[in-house]
């Protein structure tokens, strides 16, 4: 059988439009609603399910939220959950053909696996153990003296003819060779290729890694993508011939439709209904007109997370509601104060 | 931006330096022949030749001061 | 290093008892500009709900809020806050809850 939704939470597919896009669930809206805020039924309509983890990303369903407030979360994970990541680049000696900018560059990208919540935000560029991790960088191709005559494999003919990110040493300071003692820092990924080498060519240079937010710059990102899709939903609204199931089961992802085998009776796969990419491929062949309704739920949302940093995908979501939950704080607190101030009319008012 | 660090000792004051004008250094300096990579030293008023490949083309080698950055 | 301005500000033109007025949120963006507005807009008693992004250049948002019965904008701005606290709160628990279930697919992802 298939799933019924509440019509008004439905966002309509049209062949080249989409509509009631906006949610209305505003006092107000509908005469003779209730729709104000009410925490307990948020509570009761609210939907959390974890699909699929893998070590580097998660998918999970978030219903009964507004838009306003998943793509708040989907905007805090991008910009605003805190990682570590290389800043400052001091440069001894750079005979590669990689100038010296654009490898400092290369090199501020490189994800670390450093728990954020093991450091401070640096504040007036004042560097302490707490929030400043200093790497050195230190390399130089020599040539093989056993390679072969007619070789030209680079890696037969020369030592160390790639710069790579497992070649960042991490030089403890202060405390944290004991708070790190479990996990030293290093890059998550010791294979990025950072320059080539070629004989007497070398690299010499001490990095220094700290705490930042992706809005500052895409370096501190901690995700890889964080996005989210609105629940597909098809309604077949009446039997599709035999002769057509075939040709309706392909306008759609794989797995969406079902054909029963023996009877050809056509139905949605109610549970891989969330594959399909509503590509609209059904709207477009007029045998199927009015046979078919394409829509989203638009308070179904399907996350999908991958982390690319020190963080477990799993947690991601979590820190994202931390730093909003902070940021609330930290209004409310602004907002507050106001209401300490004269109330007699006389409106403390900031210029214009 | 980068920044170079101004280096310990600073440039020696008066003597070769004087205001009378510029003298060049007297001793050798290295360069890296374009051709074979050799590294050759060569006194003010020698020849630009290299003693490996006979080259006649010289680069510069790069500066021994620390050249800071950021990774942006 | 200098001084940071004031995080939330009340612009001119406020009328005296607060039921209408703009508010200023220094260093925020759509991602509280549009939670907060919703949240305000699920009030009652608010009559108009609305931010903006002014400028790329300004580092701000400004909301407008509106109330019947000349009620203070300041509270309901306040409440809107604490209500979407405990929004996140519950949201949190909910995620929170379902991870210690378990019950989801564990898949071996190469990079």
């Amino acid at each position: 059988m298939a799933q019924v939704y509440d019509p008004r939470r439905l966002v309509g597919i049209r062949a080249e439009r989409v509509t009631d896009v906006s949610s209305r669930d505003f006092p107000g809206h509908y005469p003779g609603e209730d729709h104000s805020w009410n925490l307990e039924k948020f509570r009761e309509n609210l939907t959390v399910k974890i699909r699929r983890v893998s070590d580097r990303s998660i998918d999970f369903d978030l219903v009964g939220v507004d838009a306003s407030i998943a793509n708040a979360f989907r905007r805090i994970i991008i910009a605003e959950v805190p990682t570590i990541c290389i800043e400052n680049v001091y440069v001894y000696n750079n005979t590669s053909v990689v100038a010296d900018e654009i490898l400092a560059q290369r090199i501020g990208l490189i994800p670390l696996n450093v728990d954020p919540k093991t450091m401070d935000m640096r504040v007036d560029d004042e560097s302490t153990d707490r929030n400043t991790i200093v790497f050195t960088l230190k390399l130089e191709c020599t040539r093989k003296k056993d390679a072969p005559k007619d070789s030209t494999v680079p890696s037969e003919l020369y030592n160390d003819h790639e710069l790579l990110s497992g070649h960042l040493e991490w030089q403890p300071a202060g405390e944290q060779a004991e708070v790190f003692s479990k996990n030293p820092p290093a890059p998550t990924n010791p294979n990025i290729v950072l320059a080539k080498l070629r004989p007497g060519q070398g690299v010499e240079i001490t990095l220094h890694a700290v705490k930042g937010v992706g809005k500052d710059h895409a370096k501190f990102s901690p995700v890889a993508t964080a996005s989210y899709r609105l629940l597909p939903h098809i309604v077949i609204k009446k039997p599709i011939p035999p002769h057509l199931a075939e040709k309706f089961q392909k306008c759609f992802s794989p797995g969406v439709i079902h054909i029963d085998p023996r009877t050809k009776v056509v139905t949605v796969d109610e549970e891989n209904k969330r594959k399909d990419t509503v590509s609209r491929e059904v709207l477009r062949h007029p045998e199927f007109e009015g046979y078919v309704e394409l829509s989203r739920v638009r308070d179904y949302f399907l996350f999908n997370i991958e982390s690319e940093s020190a963080y477990p995908p799993q947690r991601l979501f979590q820190e994202a509601i931390a730093v909003m939950r902070g940021k609330l704080a930290n209004i409310r607190r602004a907002a507050e104060a106001l209401l300490d101030q004269p109330a007699d009319g006389d409106v403390v008012m900031a210029d214009p | 931006m980068s920044s170079q660090q101004p280096q310990s000792g600073n440039p020696p004051q008066g003597g070769r330096y004087g205001t009378t004008g510029f003298v060049p250094p007297k001793e050798a300096m290295d360069y890296n022949c374009a051709d074979c990579g050799a590294t050759n030293e060569i006194k003010s008023r020698e020849p630009i030749r290299c003693r490996e490949c006979g080259h006649r083309i010289m680069y510069k080698k790069r500066t021994k001061r620390m050249v800071q950055f950021e990774a942006r | 290093m200098a001084e940071l301005p004031p995080k939330v500000t009340i612009m001119k033109g406020a009328s005296p008892d607060l039921s209408a007025a703009t508010y200023q949120i220094h260093d925020e963006s759509h991602t509280i500009g549009n939670a907060l507005r919703w949240m305000l807009m699920k009030n009652p008693k608010v009559e108009f709900c609305g931010y903006s992004a002014p400028h790329p250049s300004e580092n701000v948002i400004q909301v407008r809020i509106q109330m019947y019965d000349n009620l203070s904008s300041l509270s309901a701005l306040i409440t809107a806050l604490a209500d979407l606290d405990a929004l996140c709160a519950t949201i949190d628990e909910a995620y929170v809850k379902d991870m210690r279930e378990g019950d989801y697919e564990r898949w071996i992802e190469r990079s």
